[in-house]
């Protein structure tokens, strides 16, 4: 039974699936789907319907039905059918179709095909036939008129907006970059894949105009936001164009927060550790974006230690675009490790608020080893100052036993100028002096409680042993450099039984005197003798003067003549043949420091015990 | 008998070019004999990272000056001077092996790291390779005024001998940071 005796022809569009052929669009995979049958009867048409018009010839016995004309929307599908007959035995049937229409038959003993609409840009007529071939050879052709109607898909506009930071979605602060992104849009039904697929066009409809300069035919829209006071909302609108004309349009409102609205970068600095009464530098910064923010109300403030009283100090500004907001506070006196949470807050003249907070860790009092500098005076551009001075930081002054002297932390065992701390100590080598009662007429030698170092005090009495005018060579019989120095023969400069006025004869006098009790006393090595510099006097000497009385006398403080004092390190710079012929020694009137000839005759303090070094 | 004492002569003539490089390479910083040490490897712990401690002070110190690089044991590159205010700000919150605590040394605390042993430099090359053989900044300002110095000058240590002294602070010198440990 090879005759249908009603051909239904079912017309679908089947579903469809376009993969654009960009790879980032790959998420946008797009389905349409749409089922439309259409059920022809054609019984009124009999067997032969579509041959009226065409009398089969006398080699075309066979009788060929390729079914009715249809009608397809641009790449939509339709389902054909066909029969034979008149022939003999089993048929086989071809479809010829011109290139560009898709069309796949499944076997070539059925009819059946799917054919696929090509993308027109106008109404497009195809012929399409149908080849029947019986076992015989014998053929019979038919043909059908396929009518391909152009569809256009308007393109679909996707805008993606950036969000800046602290800022509410679609909210823009003055002079920041706004990005419309609109390249995601997309069109269904490009017509070539040679061609850009869309074409934009920005323009701005609402709120104070920001596209001056700004290309506006790209698929993404940047601009700068103006400045201006007061919020406005503003409306961006864009028309996207696909190949065929088609143009779909897209509104984008966004907010420009205007002056009032836009906040302040503040910035409290680095977290740095500190000890117990040192300075703690803090360097704050605002920056904004709103030129007429300002002037700002600034405060900082310690959050978890309300008995910290910062200062802060402004530097000039040019701009309040940019101020820096320098501050200092003295770390608390601690036990324990403390982290201070350290808040800068900053008020625009709108009324907004700004903070950032930075941690500052605060050890418990520290434990020197060394001394000091004596230094508590803070230098800005050629002065000098008790105050700290923020565009000179982290001087001296700021760390140190001296600071915690300044910040009364105490650390001392004895007393002393600034961060210094002696103890006296009488001819048998016993603590003299406390608290209460200052006996320094009783002092012989002096404690130095942070080095270890004790150190033999001057005298003023003309005729004392240690007076101090008495000056002596340098002598020493080892560790001096291949130069023992001078034995000063028939030296008058000094108070020693015998003519040698040199420093070892000092040394064994002193020992033999026993001095405080000691017997193991020695000139100091340099880093020893500077270690009692006390940097920070404004006048001759530099050494804590109430402690180490008779270094020079009224005189030669005045007269600001050198003091020089004797080291026992033989200095490496100037040795010729091996042989360092000079010593070191400081100038105790103003702590400078120098090389020496072994020959000249200078001061001697001796010292004994500390830590070495 | 004759093949041995070119042997030997061999030997000897090896030993005396590996004594040449070494009086070479050790020639950069001229240490007289018995002149004693001040600063020798003995009073300093190694802490990596380009940080070395200093024992008797409790110090750490950067083993480069600031401008070089410390890398596999040496600091590369030149060192670069800078104002005393520079010299400052540049120490404060500076990032350095995990610490921002790094300050200008004052001029007592650099001191201990002099070697009087030593000239050009005179400092222990070992703890601080490649040290420019001149004056670096201290953070101690000149408090005194009656010898013609005025606020405008401030300590530093002279990496060439070791000295103290005062220098104009609009002059350009180089830093080497320390923290406290």
């Amino acid at each position: 039974m090879k005759r249908e005796t009603g051909l239904c022809f079912a017309l679908y569009f089947s579903s469809f699936t376009i993969r654009r052929k960009f790879a980032m669009f790959t998420r946008y995979l797009f389905m349409l789907l749409s089922l439309l049958v259409v059920c022809l009867s054609i019984s009124a048409c009999g067997g032969g319907g579509a041959s009226d018009d065409a009398p089969p010839s006398s080699r075309q016995a066979i009788l060929v039905n390729a079914g009715t004309d249809i009608s397809l929307n641009e790449l939509g599908s339709a389902e054909l059918s066909g029969a034979a007959s008149g022939g003999s035995g089993i048929y086989t049937f071809e479809w010829q179709v011109p290139a560009s229409i898709t069309i796949e038959q499944a076997s070539t003993d059925s009819a059946s095909a799917i054919v696929t609409a090509p993308v027109v840009a106008e109404e497009t007529s195809y012929t399409l036939s149908l080849i029947a071939t019986d076992e015989n050879g014998q053929t019979g052709q038919r043909s059908i008129t396929l009518t391909v109607l152009p569809v256009n898909e308007l393109p679909t506009v996707v805008i993606n907006v950036n969000q800046l930071e602290n800022y509410a979605p679609f909210a823009f602060p003055v002079n920041a970059e706004v990005v419309l992104d609109a390249s995601q849009s997309f069109d269904l039904d490009p017509q070539s894949e040679e061609e850009a697929p869309l074409s934009y066009e920005w323009q701005q409809v609402a709120g104070t105009f920001a596209l001056n300069g700004v290309a506006t035919n790209e698929s993404q829209l940047r601009f700068m936001t103006p400045v201006i006071t007061r919020a406005e909302t503003a409306q961006f609108m864009l028309s996207v164009r696909d190949q065929e004309g088609g143009v779909a349009t897209a509104r984008q409102t966004i907010e420009f927060v205007g002056e009032e609205g836009t906040l302040a970068v503040v910035d409290a600095g680095t977290a740095i550790s500190v000890f117990s009464g040192e300075i703690v530098s803090l360097f704050g910064s605002v920056l904004n974006d709103a030129p007429n923010a300002g002037p700002y109300t600034f405060a900082w403030e310690v959050l978890n230690n309300s008995g910290v009283r910062v200062e802060q100090q402004l530097r000039e500004t040019q701009s309040w675009q940019s101020q820096q907001v320098d501050a200092h506070f003295v770390a608390p006196n601690v036990a324990i490790d403390q982290v201070l949470s350290v808040e800068l807050s900053v008020v625009d003249r709108f009324g907004k608020t700004v903070t950032d907070t930075v941690e500052i860790t605060v050890y418990p009092k520290q434990k020197f080893l060394i001394n000091d500098t004596g230094v508590s005076t803070f230098a800005s551009s050629g002065q000098l100052s008790n105050i700290y001075q923020s565009a000179y930081p982290g001087q001296d002054a700021q760390y140190g036993a001296d600071a915690l002297a300044a910040a009364n932390v105490d650390i001392k065992t004895g007393r002393g100028d600034e961060g210094f701390d002696f103890t006296r100590l009488n001819e048998n080598g016993d603590p003299v002096d406390d608290q209460v009662n200052n006996n320094s007429q009783q002092a012989a030698c002096l404690r130095d409680n942070i080095t270890g170092l004790i150190w033999e005090l001057k005298s003023s009495d003309t005729n004392a042993i240690n007076y101090t005018a008495q000056a002596y060579t340098w002598y020493q019989e080892e560790d001096n450099g291949n130069d023992a120095g001078a034995i000063n023969e028939s030296g008058d400069s000094c108070n020693l039984s015998g003519t040698r006025c040199n420093t070892q004869a000092y040394i064994d006098a002193i020992n033999a005197l026993g001095l405080c009790g000691f017997s193991d006393w020695r000139l100091p090595n340099h880093y020893e003798l500077q270690s009692i510099i006390h940097y920070g006097r404004a006048q001759s000497p530099s050494v804590d003067i109430a402690y180490f009385p008779n270094t020079g006398s009224a005189d030669e403080y005045t007269a600001q003549v050198p003091l020089w004092y004797w080291t026992r390190q033989s200095s490496a710079d100037g040795v010729s043949n091996d042989i360092a012929r000079n010593a070191w020694a400081i100038d105790f009137a103003n702590g400078l420091d120098n090389q020496l000839q072994k020959t000249s005759e200078r001061k001697v303090r001796l010292v004994r015990a500390g830590r070495g070094n | 008998m004759r093949q041995l004492m070119i042997k030997r002569w061999l030997w000897v003539s090896l030993w005396a070019v590996l004594a040449f490089i070494s009086y070479r390479s050790e020639a950069e910083s001229l240490c007289p004999a018995a002149i004693p040490e001040t600063a020798n490897g003995n009073l300093y712990e190694e802490l990596g990272e380009g940080e070395i401690l200093h024992l008797p002070s409790d110090l750490v110190f950067m083993r480069c000056s600031l401008g070089q690089t410390w890398q596999n044991g040496a600091c590369i590159g030149e060192a670069d001077t800078f104002t005393w205010q520079e010299a400052l700000q540049i120490s404060i919150g500076y990032d350095y092996a995990d610490s921002q605590n790094w300050r200008l040394p004052n001029v007592k605390e650099l001191s201990v790291i002099a070697e009087r042993a030593c000239v050009r430099p005179a400092i222990n090359e070992e703890a601080f390779p490649s040290t420019p053989a001149d004056d670096f900044w201290t953070s101690t300002v000149s408090v005194q005024t009656q010898s013609g110095q005025s606020a405008n000058g401030a300590w530093s240590v002279a990496f060439f001998n070791g000295t103290t002294s005062l220098r104009n602070v609009e002059r350009n010198l180089h830093v080497r940071l320390v923290r406290t440990r």
